[in-house]
């Protein structure tokens, strides 16, 4: 039952996009247009790059998936989707899980696309650990995600949602962020302990999101 | 009908006038009688208004949480008013802890701001809070709101150790953290007296603001309801 919501909704979101493109579109441009301009305003050159990439790659992807996380129910409130979905059989937190995974799958997407933009654009080493990087801004995505689908579901319904959604997510965002821009650093630096830490910490508080957001979420959609 | 704009009732009124005497009291002592601190000299004072009302902010929004998983418990709309109201006057107590916390900066490190790990967090909830009553300005049904506030209330109040433990590390991995904190030896009792007594007087004050924040948000409420209902009778 759970496996079997969560897979028609994902899959759901996943045809829509696939048909419409309007959302991935949308991010992907915004994310390359992000590191271009942060090129052209900061002075990006050896060193200060390697200092300042960690932490501008991920603020990129944070403000990129906020513009996908923000209308994330905007399509479930078109034909009241929201409403059918809530009165059928379907427990309540496994429609949260659905929309996150979308939701998650498209950060995620996003993020190895404009890896390689990152590592062309900012003169970082070659020989990165990558893959552990790419761990990590997974790992940021899933509580960026989580609160994201949450607080989604909120503004959604909400006058001025585009101004509002933004002042929700952010500071409640602050660990999440300093986590994984220190830990893309960490990794960057070559400091394996200090990396493993923050991702100690982003793990944990992935899971507090994760259990309150599902401990929440029936509140939010009951009517 | 009762007027909804009743008078204060007997708590309000009595914790009112007992806060005004205690803070009245509290900054005596804290000016003038309590001893100052030999290195730090008089510019200490202020920790006085800064450490109570830090503990205030705390209070209420832990009084924010309790209340919003009350309200989401038995929807009892009064539990909201309760948040709500708290959340209004913990607001102010939050500036003022961030404010007194800057002036104590300028004296102590020479500059407005730094990016002490507890000052950060103190601002990081700042924020939360703000945006909290500002959702709850936006919506406009009572049963909504409350459900919507609650579950900020919840989140923001779950976040709060997170965000201090990543600004801590994230501070100290930095740099030596020696500079930035005031190193705190063994507080004397002659400081630490008046500063308990003050944290009494901000809570017994924080306690009179939440009772009068929530009489009047009642009256709002039963305001807007007369208001429709007039409406509704007009026929319009």
């Amino acid at each position: 039952m759970w496996l079997s919501v969560i897979w028609a909704l994902f899959r759901k979101d996943a045809l829509l996009e696939l048909r419409r493109r309007e959302t991935l579109l949308a991010m992907g441009a915004f994310g390359v247009l992000s590191m271009l301009l942060y090129n052209f305003a900061l002075p990006l050159d050896g060193d200060r790059a390697r200092d300042l990439a960690p932490g501008l790659l991920w603020v990129s992807v944070t403000f990129t998936a906020m513009l996908g996380l923000g209308k994330a129910f905007a399509v479930e409130k078109q034909n009241d989707v929201m409403d059918a979905l809530v009165m059928s059989p379907a427990p309540k937190a496994a429609i949260f899980l659905g929309k996150l995974a979308s939701n998650f799958v498209f950060i995620a997407v996003i993020e190895l696309f404009l890896i390689p933009l990152f590592a062309a654009f900012f003169p970082v080493q070659g020989n990165a650990p990558w893959g552990a990087m790419i761990g990590t801004l997974f790992l940021g995505s899933l509580g960026l995600a989580t609160i994201g689908t949450l607080f989604s579901s909120i503004t959604v319904a909400m006058r001025a949602r585009e101004v509002i959604f933004p002042l929700v997510l952010l500071p409640l965002m602050v660990p999440v962020i300093i986590a994984t821009s220190q830990a893309l650093a960490a990794f960057l630096n070559g400091e394996t302990t200090a990396a493993g830490a923050w991702l100690r910490m982003l793990g944990v508080a992935d899971l507090i999101f994760m259990v309150a957001s599902l401990w929440v979420f029936e509140f939010l959609v009951e009517d | 009908m009762t007027s909804p704009l009743a008078k204060a009732g007997p708590w309000e009124r009595w914790l009112g006038i007992v806060a005004l005497v205690m803070v009245v009291a509290g900054v005596y002592w804290g000016l003038f009688v309590s001893p100052v601190d030999l290195y730090q000299g008089e510019p200490m004072r202020i920790l006085f208004v800064h450490v109570p009302s830090a503990w205030v902010s705390f209070l209420a929004f832990f009084v924010i949480f309790v209340a919003s998983i009350k309200y989401l418990r038995t929807r009892d709309l009064k539990y909201d008013t309760i948040a709500h109201a708290a959340a209004g006057s913990g607001l102010i107590f939050t500036g003022l802890t961030l404010a007194s916390g800057s002036i104590w900066g300028k004296y102590a490190w020479g500059v407005w701001w730094t990016w002490d790990a507890r000052l950060t967090t103190v601002a990081v909830l700042f924020l939360i809070y703000a945006v909290y009553l500002l959702v709850r300005g936006l919506i406009d049904e009572d049963a909504k709101r409350a459900r919507y506030g609650a579950v900020l209330g919840i989140i923001g109040f779950l976040d709060v150790p997170i965000i201090h433990f990543s600004v801590y590390w994230w501070r100290t991995l930095h740099q030596p953290a020696s500079i930035l904190r005031p190193d705190s030896p063994r507080m004397a009792p002659e400081l630490m007296i008046p500063l308990l007594f003050n944290t009494a007087a901000f809570i017994v004050l924080f306690a009179h603001l939440v009772i009068a924040r929530r009489r009047v948000i009642e009256a709002e409420r039963s305001f807007t309801r007369a208001q429709q209902e007039q409406l509704h009778e007009s026929g319009v």
